[in-house]
């Protein structure tokens, strides 16, 4: 071909060809590397509440995992289960029940996820290829709306699947959105790249990464409540001295207004908790999937906090619902063969940060739930 | 040949400039919201 009939360089097809593999190449060179994956300043500013830090964090642990071991145990949840379980001391827990296990857990709860935005992370989960998912769940999860409004929610940046699922997309441009996050790995991980290369380029400052463990509720309260620790602190010892409901109300009047309001106006709620329940079809959606991946699955009934035995008017939660969650879980758990651990009655009112939350240390919980973990890994 | 050369130096400056500039695009254009603050407690 002359030269006169060769196509200007910026218009060839070979142009456009080579500019899509080092597309290939950048892509991979940023998603498949610690420029994204390594230490960043961002996933630790912002504070322990902003959830952007942690959507990337799990991403972390599904697509860069640090380490990889013979069995990988994957915890699925929200909020409960980011605050019940450290990674380290659940793998602790396993290698005392079972040394000749070589496990590693990673902890994929995001704080304020509902089921809808469980299942949407439950499609993430084939690159950790985990051998069992332990699913958390309580009745609020299956009572309330099945996932947050569009553009609102922790799993917003997440979004992938070819088909809506149990969740359809807000409209065409999110489906379109959700096409190419799973298509494209830098598209569907732009955000965070964002902040990763920003914070590379810039060098931000890193106040590194919060405590792991804490020695005394005190200090766990000074990580949650810095502004306002000593009256959060002295409500508690009330509490501590003079026990029942209101003492405790009146402790999470300071430490979690917003938490005591969400519980009362959830306890006003007089929705019916069925199969048809939205949140109720999604767990069943949830785990038909993980059914259908081969996932070996464990269904945890959370720990529920036994002082709202003492509620029987209903002011902080709807008497019943827990149990008829439990048994609506049980039900479809048993048609898909997946079995249920009933934690719900294992702890006591001193092991919760407030009516939802167990917190850290809880030795007992980790332990029963590595012997569970171990039992399911056998079936 | 030298022209050759020239053509194939374009070739590879235009397609690094377009794949360049797709990926910034892609990770620079606004996107969407990142700030989602949990009130539970």
């Amino acid at each position: 071909m002359s030269s006169r009939n060769q196509s200007h360089p910026s218009r060839s097809p070979v142009t456009w060809g080579l500019a899509l593999v080092l597309l290939f190449s950048i892509d991979a060179a940023i998603t498949r590397t610690d420029v994204l994956w390594g230490p960043t300043a961002f996933e630790n500013s912002g504070g322990l509440r902003l959830v952007f830090p942690q959507t990337y964090q799990v991403a972390r642990k599904i697509y860069a995992p640090v380490r990889d071991a013979d069995v990988r145990i994957a915890l699925l949840g929200n909020s409960r289960v980011v605050l019940a379980l450290r990674e380290h001391r659940l793998e602790r827990a396993l290698a005392r029940v079972a040394p000749e296990v070589d496990a590693v857990v990673s902890n994929l709860g995001i704080f304020g996820s509902f089921m809808g935005e469980t299942e949407m992370l439950a499609r993430h989960l084939e690159p950790l290829d985990p051998s069992v998912v332990v699913l958390a769940v309580g009745a609020p999860d299956l009572a309330r709306r099945p996932t947050h409004a569009a553009g609102e929610g922790p799993m917003d940046l997440l979004r992938i699947g070819w088909r809506d699922g149990p969740i359809p997309a807000a409209d065409f441009y999110e489906r379109v959105d959700r096409w190419l996050r799973s298509a494209w790995p830098l598209y569907r991980f732009r955000e965070f790249a964002r902040e990763a290369i920003l914070d590379r380029l810039l060098g931000r400052p890193d106040p590194g990464p919060p405590p792991q463990d804490f020695a005394t509720r005190a200090d766990l309260f000074a990580h949650l409540y810095s502004d306002r620790v000593e009256a959060v602190q002295a409500a508690y010892r009330v509490w501590e001295r003079d026990g029942g409901l209101d003492a405790y109300a009146s402790y999470l009047e300071i430490a979690g207004p917003g938490h005591l309001a969400r519980r009362k106006q959830r306890a006003r709620s007089r929705e019916p908790l069925t199969q048809e329940t939205p949140a109720v079809v999604v767990f069943d959606a949830l785990l038909a999937r993980l059914a259908r991946a081969g996932r070996p699955t464990l269904v945890l009934l959370m720990p529920e906090n036994p002082i709202l035995v003492d509620d029987a008017t209903g002011v902080f939660h709807r008497p019943g619902l827990a149990d008829a969650g439990a048994r609506l879980a049980q039900q479809l758990a048993a048609a898909r063969g997946i079995p249920v651990v009933d934690a719900r009655g294992w702890l006591t009112t001193d092991r919760f940060l407030d009516f939802d939350h167990p917190i850290f240390e809880l030795e007992d919980l980790e332990q029963r739930l590595a012997q569970e973990i171990l039992d399911a890994l056998e079936r | 040949m030298p022209s050759n050369v020239d053509r194939a130096i374009k070739i590879g400056l235009y397609a690094l400039l377009y794949a360049g500039a797709v990926a910034l695009l892609v990770i620079f254009a606004p996107g969407e919201p990142q700030v989602f603050i949990y009130q539970e407690f």
